[in-house]
Formats: C-alpha cells, structure tokens, sequence
C-alpha cells in the first residue's frame, strides 16, 4: 500500500493505519526534533507531543494529499512551542560538549529558527520528502513558479543569514 | 568567514542517531488520546445528565417545608429531599421505609466517600452519598460513577449531576441513579460503587456495598391498547411499575402520516381522579421514537396500588413526515432539501458543523432543531456539541456532531431530523387500565 492509501485510511480514523503512518515517518520527525531540542530527552518528549497533536487532528486534513505538509507544520509548530517552554527553565546540562557535527548543525538551526515559521516549514518539508516543486505547489495551492522563487529567497536568507553569522 | 551550502542541514539531520529514540514515544501519545476522548465523552454523558436534572429543578416544590425538615433529619435523605417534593413514588419509598441507610465509607487522598444509603428495585437503584474533601470542592470538574457485581461494570445507565458547587464547599450530599432497561440482576446482592473525582490526579473511591432489604417485584401489566390521536396511532404495550419508577412501553404505528418528535406531557390519575404521576426527569425514556419499542420513564405508584389508573397523553409534538428533516452536503456546502414551513437559515461550516438560527417557539424555549443526522451511509451521528446564544428576534444555534464515536466522518448527502417543532396534535390521547 502506498503512503497515499495509507494517509487516506488514516485521515478517515483507521487507527492501524495512523499508527502506522506516523511510525513510518517517527525517525525524521525525531531528527527534527532533536534539531531543534538538543538532546535526546526532550527530543523523546516532543516526539510524543507532536504525534499527539497529529492524532488528535488528523481528521481535520482535507486530502491525503496534503497529509505531509500538515505534517510537518505540526512538527515545527510543537518544536517551537516546546523551545519556548524550554527557554523559560534554567539550561545546566544543555553546554555538553557536542561532536563537531551537531555543533554544526545546532548551528545551523538557530538561524532556520530565525526565519518566518512558513519558510522553516518549506525547509524540512524538503527533507521528510524529496518533493517535486510541483508537488510543493499543489500542495501549498500556489504556482510552482511561486515555490521556486520562494525556496531560492529562503535559501538566499539562509545563506545571508549564515554569511553574518560568521561562522568559521 | 565561511559560507555553508544550507542543503547540508538536511546531511547533518541525517546523521542524528535514533540509538536513543524511544520506540514506544507514539504509543504513549496515541494511549494519552484515548485516555483524553474518553474523559471528553464522559464528561459530555455527565453534562447531559446535568442537564437532565436542571430541568428537575423548574419543577414546582409540592412537599410542606416541615415534612422537608422532618425528612432531612433522617440520615442520608437529605439529598432526596427535593425529590420527595416533586416525585410521589419517591416520598411513598421514604413513607414506606424502602430506603435502606448504610453507612459504608473510603478516604483516599484526604477524601471521605460515604454510601449513606440505598433504594434498590429491579428497574435500578438510587444511592446516595456523601462526600467530604480537604480540598475545595469547587475545584473539581465532575464525577464519574460506576456500579460493578459479580466484579463486572452493571448493563445500565450511571448516572449523577455534580453542579458548579460554589467556592469553599468541603462536603456535599448527592445521588446516583442507576436505570436498567434490562432489568437488575440480584443474584447476589453484594454490589460496589466506584467513583472518580476529575481532577490530576484522579481520586478513585471503590466501595463494596451489600443490600440487606427484600428487592421487590415490579408489576407487570399488560395493556396492548391502540389509541389514536388527530389521526395518528400509537399502541401502548405494557405498563411496569416499580417503586422507583414506572416504565410505558409504547410503538408508534409507522403508517401515521406524522412524525412524532415528543411525548412531552403523560399524565397519570387515580380512580379518585387524584393526578399521580408524570413524566420522570432525569433519564425519561429509552430508545427512539423510531424504534419498534421504546419506554417512557414515569413517576411511581407501586405503594399505593390504585384500583385503575388513567393515563392521558397531552401536547404531543408531531411534523408532517414529509417535512421532517433537512438535507445538506457538507462537501458542497449545499441544503438540498428544506420543507418550507421551517425557517432556519441554515449555513454549513468546516469541520461537519451546522450554524443557524431559529425563533423560539415558545418564551423561554432553548431547544435545539436536531439531535442527531443520518449520513448517505445510513450512519447514526449524534449532535455532541451544541451552543445557543439568544440574539434580538431568534436564537442563534450551533451544532457539531459527534465523529469520534463512529470513527469516520459522516458521507454526503447527510439527513438531519427535525426534532422539535412546535405544532402538536389536535386532542388528548386517554385510556383507563385496570389494576386490579
């Protein structure tokens, strides 16, 4: 069955069929979450929140079709909110030291959480699926000339912002 | 400085490792949702029967204030005190000593649960309790009873009222009722009551209780009489009568050219023409209109055994079947069908709800078009949530129906069923039963 069917059985509440989904795409959205969490721990507790709030509405996506960027507007959505609660309690353990790599990549992060919350969604719905422009256009119900122009100023902030950031 | 290729987040996401992602993380949610729904629709089954027993209260207070006072001297009465003035069947179970006092209690988290009493008979139970807490009761948002024998949850509806109780309320006294169409089952006569204080976290009482008091026998009698009213025919099959309440099993010829929506007024004489019983608030009736039975819950007289009673049926509420429901699509956001003789207005929103608005037929009236829809699919869906905010010349409703119970939402075109009308049928529905 394909990701489609399965998203359509899900959106008219096939229990099987949702949890299956959202298992199919559990490590992405950890990844994502540990981007923008930290570490593991509160990367677990978004995980859990994020696919509490796409159970519980899953039934308000209108085609199966737009089951992914409705995903991933979720996913961002929790880690922001989480973030901010994160930020309101004291960071101690937080300046662990890191693998050069995921230095890197929190690094990168912090200017992504800089950007407008539909332009980070534009960003990783890129990465839970190599989509077509053309199905980023249906999906976002605009031109695809529209997304290309779009996803080239994001990449063009991207690459300003990260030029500023002075990273070296 | 150095400039990063932004498509690079993508590689390094990929290089998380998942070696500490816990795998039961989405379970947990999904068994959290559950947990939540469940919660949500009991709190709307205790919200209805809150409802219920509102209505109870515009009923006017019969009982003399002494017989209220001396009644409230008994221990564990005091919460039927408002139910002797109103229901006779009740103040003839007090008269008649049918009540059976207990006094069997639980503490749990600073909390005193107490049965203070029973009435029990084979249509249910009534038990009341009283509660006492270290917290403020205002602070809790509803209770959940339930009944369990044999060590099995009871087949019957459970259930309380627990009122916005005002600030600095530390004990309160209040009842649960237990109505089981099928009957109760006293083959042992030791029963448990469990009660869950919502809140975080849950306090849950579970108290073993034994009934010592002979259960006495319903009354059964059978009537099997057609009455026909404007025109319309209805049977009334079998009236039962138990100290608690009396059952009326009645069907509605499916012939008859209207819809009946309400039997809103049953009243009951005596051969003394002394007016005995009426509709009973709280649960009054099982199963649809619809249906090939279904029982209408009336006060009790099972003390007094009159020698015949009379039983009239008054303001029958009934629409043309023709007339009688709406049709829409939500897809399209389209009413297909309307009858002509009902205003409403009518817009579709998102999310399967129905927005319009309704002059009242009566002053004070705040009831809803529609209780429930039936879908392309012959599907069921009742009205779960519902809000009515009263405008200058009407009242402005809002309905959504409930898709969670049936796991997928309802297929257009969908039927909504008019379920009040105003117009009732010309004359009085009459018949003598002798009980004797």
């Amino acid at each position: 069955m394909d990701e489609i069917d399965l998203a359509k059985r899900a959106i008219n509440g096939d229990e099987t069929a949702q949890l299956q989904l959202f298992a199919l795409y559990k490590e992405s959205m950890y990844r994502v979450a540990y981007s923008y969490m930290r570490n593991e721990h509160d990367a677990n507790d978004a995980l859990q929140e994020m696919t509490y709030q796409c159970l519980k509405n899953i039934h308000k996506v209108q085609s199966p079709h737009y089951f992914k960027t409705w995903l991933v507007r979720i996913v961002i959505n929790t880690c922001l909110m989480m973030q901010r609660q994160q930020k309101r309690m004291v960071i101690t353990d937080q300046l662990m030291e890191q693998p050069q790599h995921m230095t890197e990549l929190f690094e990168l992060n912090d200017i992504i959480t800089q950007l407008p919350t539909d332009q980070q969604e534009l960003i990783h719905l890129k990465y839970f699926q190599d989509l077509k422009n053309s199905d980023i256009a249906a999906l976002h119900n605009i031109p695809e000339g529209t997304v290309k122009s779009r996803l080239h100023k994001t990449l063009k902030k991207l690459r300003h912002l990260w030029g500023e950031g002075d990273i070296s | 400085m150095k400039l990063v290729d932004p498509e690079k987040y993508t590689d390094l996401l990929d290089a998380i490792s998942v070696d500490q992602l816990h795998s039961d993380a989405q379970l947990l949610a999904y068994q959290r949702l559950k947990k939540q729904k469940l919660r949500q629709k009991r709190f709307i089954q205790l919200t209805l029967a809150a409802a219920f027993l509102l209505l109870v209260m515009i009923g006017s207070i019969r009982l003399s204030p002494a017989i209220a006072q001396a009644v409230a001297q008994i221990p564990g009465l005091k919460p039927l005190v408002e139910l002797i003035a109103y229901d006779k069947g009740m103040k003839d179970i007090v008269y008649n000593e049918y009540f059976e006092p207990m006094n069997e209690s639980q503490t749990r988290n600073g909390k005193t649960l107490t049965i203070t009493g029973v009435v029990a008979d084979e249509s249910g139970m009534m038990i009341s309790y009283k509660l006492h807490s270290n917290e403020d009761l205002a602070n809790f948002k509803s209770i959940l009873p339930e009944v369990k024998h044999n060590g099995k949850l009871i087949q019957a509806a459970v259930t309380s009222n627990w009122p916005a109780y005002d600030e600095g309320t530390y004990e309160v006294e209040n009842k649960i009722d237990v109505v089981a169409i099928q009957g109760m089952d006293y083959s042992s006569k030791d029963f448990e009551l469990q009660l869950t204080l919502h809140e975080e976290p849950e306090t849950l009482f579970a108290i073993p209780f034994t009934l010592q008091k002979d259960i006495q026998s319903s009354k059964h009698y059978p009537i099997n009489k057609q009455l026909i009213v404007d025109g319309q025919r209805f049977t009334v099959h079998e009236l039962i009568i138990s100290p608690l309440r009396s059952e009326l099993k009645m069907s509605i010829d499916s012939s008859n050219s209207k819809k009946i929506l309400n039997f809103g007024d049953i009243r009951i004489y005596d051969e003394q023409q002394e007016e005995w019983g009426k509709i009973r608030n709280g649960i009054v009736g099982f199963g649809q209109y619809e249906d090939t039975q279904f029982s209408i819950m009336l006060e009790s007289n099972y003390f007094r055994t009159p020698k015949n009673m009379t039983i009239e049926f008054h303001n029958i509420e009934a629409i043309n079947k023709e007339d009688a429901f709406v049709m829409i699509d939500f897809d399209k956001k389209q009413v297909i069908h309307q009858p002509t003789t009902i205003q409403l207005d009518l817009e579709i929103k998102d999310h399967f709800e129905i927005q319009y608005k309704m002059a009242p037929y009566h002053k004070k009236e705040h009831t809803l078009a529609f209780n429930h829809l039936i879908d392309a699919e012959g599907t069921l869906y009742y009205a779960n949530l519902s809000s009515i905010s009263e405008e200058e010349n009407f009242l402005l409703m809002w309905q959504a129906f409930d898709i969670d119970t049936n796991q997928k939402p309802p297929v257009s075109p969908v039927k909504l069923e008019i379920a009040r009308y105003g117009q009732y049928l010309q004359g009085v529905g009459r018949m003598q039963v002798d009980l004797q």
